[in-house]
């Protein structure tokens, strides 16, 4: 049975209440928060080995949570979210604009290497037999992926060479199933993460990894997702948040922290989602499920409708991040599929020296 | 609990309405003593109508069994995969398992990967338990009886129907037999691979994207088939858009049950009728009309968010 972390450690201070409780006849969560920790950073002066996978049995998963990789990932994951407060996807592309191109390389390297993805989508359209269900064309763009991305990355620090190559190889879905899901999403947020860690960002580029770049590898899926027909990979189905995507809901909920006019209610409004979608990540995600589902949303789509009965973002926002360890960082069928190398260690984290 | 008793439960099930914690320990008990009777490959006689995955769609197991008639009028043999995902896992399940002590000749449930207590805790089954019940004793109940469910069927000799597919460790049907199936769906070995595995176009086997079971390509089919005097494996597990596929020359078909999977992917569904010749014959159906699906009972806030 898979143990949750009995604390998440914090960078000094008070020790931490447990947050998650093993599930199995135990109580529920808690309304401890869980703790902010500190962006982690290495200097590496040479390359780790190629990440492997290292959760093979249930075991393993509690191993996982009490891992380095895990602090690593939930810090950057925190931090992000804390720098998205109050930012608009489009306020932020207008300041990154106005910036000029010298400035932010970071995300602008970023956006270049998902612009090209995205062309790649129009180079390989859909073909037109029947197929189970995804289509086989996606095998095609996969294929070039892993032809190309060798070269893709080289303009990161080469010294993460063969972590970025591992994690973005697992971002965009399955070439074999045809399919997309939260591992995926999952992989994409190591692939930043590990850019975090190696320093690449800069900390006034944090504040557009969220609303930009990741708002921009969202566009990227979603075309990916409908272009292809990809299925939900092990989706939860109406016992889930949605279908493919998490982490745009727990950063999309801190953009919208403290609106003065749009509150989590919001999204039962048709017409109000679509009009914002361009500004809030999680009204594109709305947005998205409006287009691509039928039937009553609250049929379909009954976390996210019971969620929008939450009175306040924050709450929102601090309640999707416990659900995302819960739900998906603790559950072995999509973290068996996670890769570990030195940049996402698999070794035991130090509490004392977090 | 008498034949009356029974009914009236398969009536309320029948009307998507739960039926008491008592009253499923009870059901759960009798369908014990009937699944544990039953082989490894439970032998099953012409005609009988295979079905694929339900993952809890009640309503839309209302469409089957309008498309494909009631039973016991008709004989049918369900490939597991009955909860999950969906809303109604708990009367899916239970009125199939009903279904089964009234008419234990006319209905055949076999194991599917979700049939577990693992997979039941990540997917949705325990929440809906805990949440429809208020305890988890009605998910120990039906995760005891998943242990008891049979991991194939036989039809006249001829069609094997498995959740999944094949396994390395299995050339023949006597090593299916062999198997301690009383057991948690385990994480690798044969009792796995029946109940994980997919076809592929590719020569012999592959490794399984899913992280169990395997990939297994027409060579391993046709040996297969020829070894055991077979001309045809059904199987479920994989969505299929136009609710049923051949594979391999018509060798290997794959039967999907849940259409309009998700709410977002636009399948249809099927079912596959055989005559008591083991002549084939598919019937497509939609998803249930939106006024013919109940209004599922509105949650509290989701404990996360208190």
């Amino acid at each position: 049975m898979t143990s949750y972390p009995r604390h998440i450690p914090t960078a000094g201070g008070t020790p931490v209440h447990p947050s998650l409780l093993p599930k199995v006849g135990g109580p529920a969560p808690s309304h401890y928060p869980i703790a902010n920790l500190h962006r982690q950073h290495v200097d590496l002066e040479e390359p780790g080995p190629d990440p492997e996978r290292r959760i093979l049995a249930h075991d393993d998963v509690a191993r996982w949570l009490h891992s380095e990789a895990f602090v690593r990932l939930l810090a950057f994951v925190q931090a992000a979210s804390h720098a998205s407060v109050g930012k608009t996807c489009t306020g932020a592309r207008s300041e990154l604009e106005e910036a000029g191109d010298e400035a932010h390389p970071a995300i602008r390297t970023l956006l270049a290497l998902l612009d090209t993805l995205d062309r790649w989508i129009d180079e390989t359209p859909p073909e037109p037999q029947r197929a189970r269900f995804g289509n086989k064309a996606f095998r095609t763009w996969m294929e070039r992926l892993n032809t190309e991305l060798p070269a893709l990355v080289d303009p990161f620090p080469s010294v993460a060479r063969l972590d970025l190559i591992a994690y973005l190889s697992d971002s965009f879905g399955n070439a074999t199933r045809l399919d997309y899901g939260s591992g995926h999403e999952l992989a994409f947020v190591c692939f930043l993460t590990c850019l975090d860690v190696v320093r690449f960002f800069a900390d006034d580029d944090l504040s557009y990894v969220a609303v930009v770049v990741f708002a921009r590898y969202l566009e990227v899926v979603r075309r990916i997702q409908e272009t292809y027909t990809l299925e939900p990979a092990g989706s939860h189905g109406v016992w889930g948040l949605d279908d493919f995507q998490f982490v745009s809901y727990y950063w999309g909920s801190a953009q919208l922290i403290d609106h003065e006019h749009l509150t989590p209610r919001c999204i039962t409004k048709k017409d109000v989602v679509s009009h914002f979608a361009r500004d809030y990540m999680y009204l594109a995600c709305i947005d998205f499920i409006y287009k691509m589902k039928q039937g009553p949303f609250f049929e379909h789509s009954p976390m996210l409708y019971d969620i929008s009965g939450v009175p306040l973002w924050s709450k929102v926002n601090s309640g999707l991040l416990k659900m995302y360890i819960a739900e998906v960082l603790s559950k072995f069928p999509i973290v068996q599929h996670m890769k570990f190398g030195e940049l996402l260690p698999f070794r035991p984290v130090d509490a004392l020296t977090v | 609990m008498g034949t009356s008793d029974l009914d009236r439960q398969i009536a309320q099930l029948r009307k998507c309405e739960l039926i008491k914690e008592s009253e499923v320990r009870e059901l759960c008990n009798k369908a014990r003593e009937i699944l544990i009777e039953e082989a490894n490959v439970q032998r099953v006689d012409a005609p009988v109508t295979i079905c694929g995955d339900i993952h809890g769609q009640f309503y839309d197991l209302m469409e089957l069994f309008s498309v494909g008639h009631d039973c016991p009028d008709t004989n049918y043999l369900f490939m597991g995969d009955f909860v999950d995902r969906g809303f109604y896992s708990v009367e899916t399940f239970l009125l199939l398992l009903a279904l089964k002590v009234r008419y234990p000749d006319r209905i055949t449930l076999i194991r599917g990967n979700h049939e577990s207590r693992q997979i039941t805790q990540v997917y949705g089954f325990y929440d809906e338990c805990l949440r429809k019940y208020g305890s988890v004793n009605v998910w120990r109940y039906c995760c005891e009886i998943f242990d008891y469910l049979a991991l194939a069927a036989l039809v006249d000799d001829r069609i094997l129907c498995v959740h999944g597919g094949l396994s390395p460790s299995i050339t023949t049907l006597d090593q299916i037999r062999t198997i301690d199936r009383k057991q948690e769906v385990p994480h690798d070995g044969a009792m796995c691979d029946l109940l994980w595995s997919d076809p592929e176009e590719i020569d012999g086997w592959g490794v399984s994207p899913r992280g169990a079971g395997y990939l297994f390509g027409g060579d391993v089919v046709a040996a297969f088939l020829h070894a055991n005097n077979l001309e045809l494996i059904a199987r479920a597990h994989q969505l299929v858009m136009e609710g049923y596929k051949h594979m391999f020359k018509d060798t290997v078909v794959t039967v999907w049950s849940a259409p309009n999977y998700c709410y977002r992917c636009g399948n249809v569904a099927a079912i596959l009728e055989l005559d008591d010749k083991l002549n084939r014959n598919f019937v497509i159906f939609h998803p249930a009309s939106q006024d013919a699906r109940g209004i599922p009972a509105k949650k509290a806030t989701p404990d996360y968010f208190l």
